[in-house]
């Protein structure tokens, strides 16, 4: 009978010891080599995997070579919103945890992504478009938790503190409406705020309103309130702080639209480029930069302002979308536009999958990313001076990247 | 003891004035086979001589012998590892004598019971599926709900969210969620109403519990695709009362009444069912910054608000839920071996506290359930032809739920309003109260047809339909509801099996097939066109597939036996994945069911040496699965549900049982599973996978089991028994996210967790009486089932239960 035991518990001994032993090695195995990250400039964030996680990837160089999320970059899952919704300034991160109710600063640190403060915010979900008053004064515009009202609120960076907080003494929207910021800039003292109403109901393909709202105020009474509208596009606004939406050329505003799918939703309305003119408080009357008509009625989004009247912006070939799975086949293009002669020029590239909507700039060259079943993801640079495009960096491991930016040090 | 005499006298009132007609032909002779232990024993031999009928108990222990001549016979009865019965009986013209056989142990030692006599746990185990029996008896003086129970079982890991009623993801080999289904005694349970759930239906309900990993019998007619739990509950004891009631940390109570009562002549029985929940759940949280697991409290005024880290109390997680079922019919008649008509009832309350991670706080959002269910159960053997069984269930059932969320303010970890000014709730961008009504009919017919002593045929059909329908009173136009309008959805399931023994027994098969239907009326579903964009309109949808597989068993000798099953098995898409909900998801009509291709092949081993019992089991399984349904976020701007994930596992599992006669027990069992990313190449594209071959993240691949007991008997007293039993469990470590991808030490880890729970019990007068004190989490170890989201620390119970039969 002894010997029963012992064979009995000669087998179960081995049987654990296996079971044990096959865990710890695939553990080991599997998570990858640590590869100790570069002290680089360039920064790429992006996504892989489904569902999703999401790393940051720093790089020395964007125009050779090849950068890998396998077993390297700073995990950031759940830390960091679409980047399109997240402020950054330089190493800084702002990032509002609508679930949590926090907004957050974070640090991104040469191996670690660091959370400088925290501190509850409940005033709105999104940040919807910000402005720097000072080096360490933050402006940002949201709305309310319902769609009833569009507010901001002031944050001291340094002490990350909030400071003020109000809401704008616009229209409330009708029942059944919300209505929803898109842009804020302030010039001259002005903030020139635009905004949309949206509904809830997707009976007609038009989520938001056909008209476009601008209100200009002084700036900071909020006094003097100057209300106009205009129906040549809709949503007036990227409505995402992280996504440029107005800009200033030759001392006059410019607002980019975005009748898009995934934002004004608005089928009817082409995406375009309001302007107004210096000192003036509605849109102008005699121009209106209609991007949809120069790129076969499609809706140009992702617009990055290069300075001098010149615009990089990506654009989604929509003809042939049916469903909503046809968005994310390779239908995507890059374009150069021309403020001043009001011209397109599309990048003589494959057709790419959607993703970063951040372009790095400098020296007159254009980073922008490329993904195609032929090659994968890379980094593209295209030199504006001497119109050529050239392959750069390859990305491997993240099957997307979303972020694109350098640092200043 | 006084409930007890109010309960028995009530119902002998109830029932005396009902009688019934004798038959005056034939005598019939029925009743249950029982090990002294109380549990039932299967394929017991029951023979009557002279007359040479003879039968085998059923998996519930129950036997039937009819169209007996009156007279004397002897009633023979034998069991492996049970001493034979013999008894004199004698049954009278038109008689229907039903009595229940105590076999004893063939154990000469008869005062010290044996821990694991082949009973019907063992039995099902050399059963060709592969299943995990769970006797809850072992388990009836603990404060434990079934998932604490189940989660014991090798293969099994329940990740909970909390404490008492808490939200839980219920895994077999590596498959959850939705991929698991439930049953109560046979009959599908998903629209049963939130407090039927594992996570808080006390262990005294139930007799028994079946975890079917993989492969499914038919007789389970759901869209199980990782495998089964069917819940089964004391159907045959006449007469029985088992009532307790525990209390202890955070303010928890718990009772519940369990009994039947039966009248011998008429065969009327009455049974009830019943138990009460409460508890604040008002655990510790604790501040845990070395895993970025901090509780903050909001300190300042104005617009200076700060946060602090402590450890605090949950201020908003109480829980109650209540569910009484009472059933009364007759049984061991002529017409029916079982019919009863039954009527359940029950109700849930719980409060929020967070949100999908605890960053998120929740302090003043509820819900509420009510359910109501009358129910029909008809059995019989020998249906219209001889060698047929039927098994018929019928029931409709009204579950509304109420979701109020209605806050204005925002509340911190101290329970803190830190602003009263939200124009939305807490849980939604709204504020709401939703009302969300379910009305089902459920049927289920199960026939099994015994063509002779080596071969049958099973076959099972479920019906299900479910008008679903929503208002959200502060929501008057009815544009944030998508249940605003009645929506229609059906299911069928049917399967057809067949059930042969060779080799004088030693060989059997089962092989099935199986049939899923599922169609639906969807008012106003929310869909993306081409052109127009987003639109609403009415859809219907009907989708069949067809499922098989095979369960096969050899065995060695009577110790051992080799087992080998495998289903092609489906989960079907439910509602709310196709159509969506209106709000925040579109409808993808073209989503596929979840499907998997599941093996297992294991082997047992039992043996019993003097007085020492040993039982092995060891498994290796296999799932291919494809099309797993993920929520899907789009480009534009609703979500979707959509078929992503594909997902190898691979696993083994093993469990150990050594027990010395009824002085100490020891079981240890542990599971190891490789779910891999089998996805080659990255959604919609021709492009490689970068996360093809990883360790599917977010599930925990290692886990293992141990409990020991030592116990004695007529120590502190006559009939008394003293017990101490310590139950380990240990969960390894795993990654949130996919393990390639990253520095490792950026990533983020759900940690490693070993709980350590002791309880001691006390029992007087061979169990009527025990009372037990109960420790769970006893070294107060920080766990997390789930990232962000803290289990409970330490806590004590202590239990009163009165049982007797």
């Amino acid at each position: 009978m002894f010997k029963t035991i012992q064979k009995f518990s000669i087998s179960a001994a081995i049987f654990l010891a296996a079971v044990y032993g096959m865990s710890a090695c695939k553990s080991d195995s599997e998570s990858g080599p640590d590869v100790e990250p570069e002290v680089s400039n360039y920064v790429l964030y992006g996504a892989t995997g489904t569902p999703a996680a999401n790393y940051m990837l720093r790089t020395k160089n964007l125009a050779t070579g090849t950068i890998s999320s396998v077993g390297n970059g700073i995990e950031l899952t759940g830390k960091l919103r679409d980047m399109r919704w997240v402020i950054r300034k330089n190493r800084e991160f702002y990032n509002l945890d609508d679930a949590a109710k926090k907004l957050s600063k974070y640090k991104l640190e040469d191996n670690a992504f660091t959370t400088v403060s925290e501190i509850p915010f409940t005033h709105f979900t999104y940040l919807i478009w910000s402005q720097w008053l000072d080096d360490n004064t933050l402006l940002l515009g949201g709305n309310s938790e319902d769609g009833q009202t569009t507010k901001y609120v002031i944050v001291n960076t340094a002490t990350f503190t909030i400071t003020k907080t109000g809401d704008f003494a616009l229209p409330k929207p009708t029942k059944g409406k919300m209505i929803t910021a898109c842009a804020g800039i302030i010039k001259d003292a002005k903030l020139h705020l635009t905004y949309s109403y949206t509904d809830d109901e997707y009976t007609n393909g038009s989520y938001s309103s056909d008209t476009s709202y601008l209100a200009v105020m002084d700036y900071p009474s909020l006094a003097n309130l100057k209300l106009s509208k205009d129906t040549r596009s809709a949503f007036p606004g990227t409505a995402r702080a992280g996504a440029e939406s107005a800009f200033v050329y030759n001392n006059d505003i410019y607002i980019v639209t975005s009748p898009i799918a995934w934002n004004g939703d608005n089928t009817v309305k082409p995406t375009g480029i309001y302007r107004i003119k210096n000192g003036e408080t509605t849109f102008d009357k005699d121009y209106f930069f209609n991007l949809s008509k120069l790129s076969n009625n499609n809706d140009p989004d992702g617009l990055l302002y290069l300075g001098d009247g010149k615009i990089f912006a990506r654009n989604y070939r929509d003809e042939n979308v049916t469903t909503w799975a046809d968005w994310s086949k390779p239908i995507v293009e890059y374009m150069f536009i021309d403020l001043a002669k009001q011209t397109i020029k599309k990048m003589d590239l494959p057709l790419s999958y959607g993703a970063s909507t951040t372009y790095v700039y400098e020296n007159n060259k254009i980073y922008f990313q490329v993904k195609t079943d032929a090659d994968g993801v890379y980094i593209y640079e295209y030199n504006v001076a001497a119109d050529k495009l050239t392959k750069g960096l390859k990305v491997d491991g993240l099957s997307t990247v979303t972020g694109l930016f350098k640092l200043t040090e | 003891m006084q409930f007890n005499k109010i309960l028995h006298t009530g119902l002998f009132c109830a029932l005396s004035f009902l009688s019934l007609a004798q038959n005056k032909e034939n005598a019939r002779l029925s009743g249950h086979i029982k090990s002294a232990q109380g549990e039932v024993l299967l394929g017991a031999t029951i023979l009557l001589k002279p007359a040479s009928a003879g039968t085998t108990s059923d998996s519930d222990g129950f036997f039937v012998l009819k169209d007996l001549s009156p007279g004397n016979y002897e009633l023979e009865i034998s069991a492996v590892g049970f001493q034979k019965l013999q008894e004199k009986i004698s049954l009278k013209s038109g008689e229907s004598l039903t009595t229940d056989f105590i076999l004893e142990s063939a154990e000469k030692n008869l005062g010290e019971v044996l821990v694991f006599g082949k009973n019907d746990s063992q039995q099902l185990k050399e059963q060709a599926f592969s299943v995990n029996a769970i006797q809850t008896r072992q388990f009836a003086n603990t404060t434990a709900d079934l998932n604490q129970i189940l989660t014991r079982s090798a293969g099994v890991n329940i990740r909970e969210q909390g404490g008492l009623g808490s939200d839980f993801n219920f895994s077999i080999n590596g498959l959850s969620g939705k991929q698991v289904k439930f049953f109560l005694d046979g009959v599908p349970m998903e629209n049963f109403g939130s407090s039927m759930a594992l996570n808080n239906i006390p262990v005294n309900l139930a007799e028994r519990i079946e975890v079917f990993k993989g492969v499914v019998p038919v007789e389970l007619g759901a869209d199980a695709l990782g495998g089964a739990v069917n819940i089964v509950t004391n159907q045959n004891t006449k007469r029985y009362l088992d009532a307790s009631y525990s209390f202890g940390s955070f303010n928890t109570h718990r009772a519940s009444v369990s009994g039947r009562i039966t009248q011998e002549k008429s065969g009327l029985v009455l049974t009830l069912n019943a138990f009460y929940n409460t508890s604040a759940n008002n655990f510790l949280m604790r501040n845990n910054p070395a895993y970025d697991l901090k509780i903050q409290v909001v300190e300042g005024e104005g617009n200076n608000l700060i946060y602090a880290q402590k450890n605090v109390k949950r201020f908003h997680d109480g829980f109650e839920s209540k569910m009484i079922q009472a059933e009364t019919g007759f049984m061991n008649k002529k017409w029916a071996d079982v019919f009863l008509i039954g009527l359940t009832y029950s109700n849930q309350y719980k409060q929020i506290q967070t949100r999908a991670s605890q960053d998120a706080v929740v302090g003043s959002a509820d819900r509420k359930n009510n359910f109501f269910m009358p129910s029909v159960k008809f059995k019989k053997t020998d249906f219209l032809i001889k060698g047929l069984s039927t098994n018929i269930f019928a029931s409709y059932a009204s579950d509304k739920s109420v979701i109020a969320d209605t806050s204005k303010s925002t509340f911190d970890w101290a329970g803190r309003r830190i602003s009263n000014s939200n124009t939305g709730g807490e849980l939604s961008d709204h504020f709401t109260i939703y009302h969300y009504t379910n009305q089902s009919f459920l049927g289920r017919a199960n026939f099994s047809y015994k063509i002779n002593e080596s071969h049958a045929l099973n076959l099972n059909y479920n019906f299900s339909a479910v008008n679903r329908k929503a208002f959200d009173d502060l929501d008057l136009t009815g544009r944030r509801n998508a249940f605003a309008k009645p929506n229609k959805i059906r299911k069928q399931v049917a399967g057809l099996a067949w059930q042969s023994e060779f080799m004088d027994k030693r060989l059997t098969n089962t092989v099935f097939g199986k049939f899923y239907g599922f169609d639906a009326l969807v008012r106003e579903v929310v869909i993306y066109t081409g052109g127009v964009g987003l639109i609403t309109d009415d859809t219907k949808s009907a989708y069949n597939y067809f499922g098989y597989g095979f369960a096969s068993r050899f065995k060695l000798n009577e110790q051992a036996g080799l087992k080998v099953s495998a289903e092609h098995a489906y989960r079907l898409q439910d509602a709310e994945e196709i159509f969506g909900d209106g709000i925040n998801v579109m409808a993808n009509l073209d989503l596929k069911p979840e499907k998997s291709d599941n093996f297992n092949a294991g082997a047992y081993f039992f043996k019993r040496v003097n007085k020492h019992n040993f039982s092995a089991e060891a498994s290796w399984f296999l799932r291919n699965a494809n099309d797993f349904i993920y929520y899907t976020p789009t480009q534009v701007r609703l979500a979707v549900y959509d078929n992503v994930g594909i997902v190898k596992i691979n696993g083994v599992e093993g469990e150990l049982k050594y027990g010395y006669n009824n002085l100490f027990s020891a079981v240890l069992n542990a599971s190891y599973q490789n779910a891999k990313n089998n996805r080659k190449f990255q959604e919609r594209t021709q492009l490689p996978d970068p996360t093809f071959g990883d360790k599917i993240p977010n599930q925990p691949y290692f886990f293992a089991n141990a409990e020991f007991g030592a116990g004695k008997n007529n120590w502190l007293g006559k009939d008394t028994r003293i017990q101490l039993t310590w139950f380990g469990q240990y969960i390894h470590q795993y990654y949130l996210t996919w393990p390639s991808q990253g520095s490792k030490s950026t990533k983020n880890v759900i940690p490693s967790q070993l709980i350590h729970n002791l309880s001691l019990s006390y029992s007087l007068q061979n169990g009527r009486y025990n009372i037990s004190l109960e420790s769970r989490n006893l070294t107060n170890e920080l766990a997390y089932d789930n990232f962000k989201l803290q289990k409970p620390g330490r806590a004590f119970y202590a239990k009163i239960r009165y049982f007797i039969q």
